[in-house]
């Protein structure tokens, strides 16, 4: 009991002996925290219907170890998902507008 | 197997009311399921419902789903013997952007508009050709008989009259493909 009173009393002095004055913060680090997705149209792999910001099916990762690429038809597969088909195919065609299918190249991509 | 893309559509087939088509996974995986697709308005078909067996294999996507008339159908492109289907997107012209649905609805699309040069059953298609009346007649007749859902229920339950067992009795018409008697000679043995 006696405790508990000295400090509600120490805690009221202090209070009343520092009048109030500008906040200041100093900072002294601080961490970055971005986010990215692919602006591939459609929102899901016209294959594996899983979305582009997720991975295929032969993937464990979204991102690098599930890349995302374009045909010159403008339609968009994982790169797991358009390999495992055209290799499956002796005509190479997009499996969406059944086009000849070529690779769109990433400076091209770069809309 | 793509696992997860069947299970994606099979759920969005069974949400699909209004196309007239329905799937249901037959056994403990994956990999055989049945569907059923409605005879389309203004054909010979209307009215009839029609049971489709629907096999997936490992690498589907990739492949096309092995796909077969249960139900006995009297069209220039489906085998009046076993229900083999001539559909080329069933064939060469697959690509994994199709889907058990869209297969179906291309089934459903080929009831409207058979190509009879190129068959599946050259006697169906032959009759088609130089016959019509009589075609339409018989197509009219076997979708009464084998895939009206009355004609079914109404076997079954006289199957079942006949003291076997449910299970039994719609597994005999099935292989069957819904016809009757050679049903009840499949379960007299």
């Amino acid at each position: 009991m006696m405790m508990d009173t000295t400090t509600t009393a120490r805690t009221t002095e202090a209070e009343a002996a520092a009048p109030p004055r500008a906040f200041k913060v100093k900072v002294k680090h601080w961490r970055t925290l971005a986010s990215w997705s692919w602006n591939a149209g459609d929102d899901v792999c016209g294959i594996c219907r899983n979305p582009f910001d997720g991975c295929s099916p032969e993937a464990k990762y979204p991102g690098d170890d599930s890349p995302v690429v374009w045909g010159t038809c403008r339609h968009a597969f994982h790169l797991q998902c358009i390999t495992q088909w055209l290799s499956s195919q002796t005509e190479q065609r997009c499996p969406i507008c059944r086009q000849n299918w070529e690779f769109k190249s990433a400076m091209e991509t770069d809309e | 197997m793509d696992l997860s893309r069947v299970q994606k559509e099979i759920r969005e087939i069974s949400q699909d009311k209004a196309s007239g088509i329905s799937v249901r996974v037959l056994g403990e995986d994956l990999t055989r399921l049945e569907g059923t697709l409605k005879g389309p308005k203004d054909t010979v078909y209307e009215g009839g419902i029609f049971v489709v067996d629907i096999e997936i294999k490992g690498v589907y996507p990739f492949e096309p789903p092995k796909m077969r008339f249960k139900s006995k159908i009297w069209h220039p492109n489906v085998s009046s013997q076993n229900g083999a289907i001539c559909l080329d997107i069933l064939k060469d012209q697959w690509s994994p952007a199709l889907t058990i649905k869209t297969a179906l609805l291309s089934l459903q699309a080929l009831l409207c508009s058979p190509e009879p040069n190129d068959p599946q059953d050259a006697v169906v298609a032959k009759q088609y050709l130089n016959d019509m009346p009589l075609f339409e007649q018989t197509a009219r007749h076997w979708t009464r008989t084998y895939a009206s859902e009355t004609a079914s229920q109404k076997n079954l339950k006289q199957l079942l009259e006949m003291g076997f067992s449910e299970e039994d009795a719609s597994t005999a018409l099935d292989n069957a493909g819904g016809d009757l008697n050679t049903a009840l000679a499949a379960l007299l043995g």
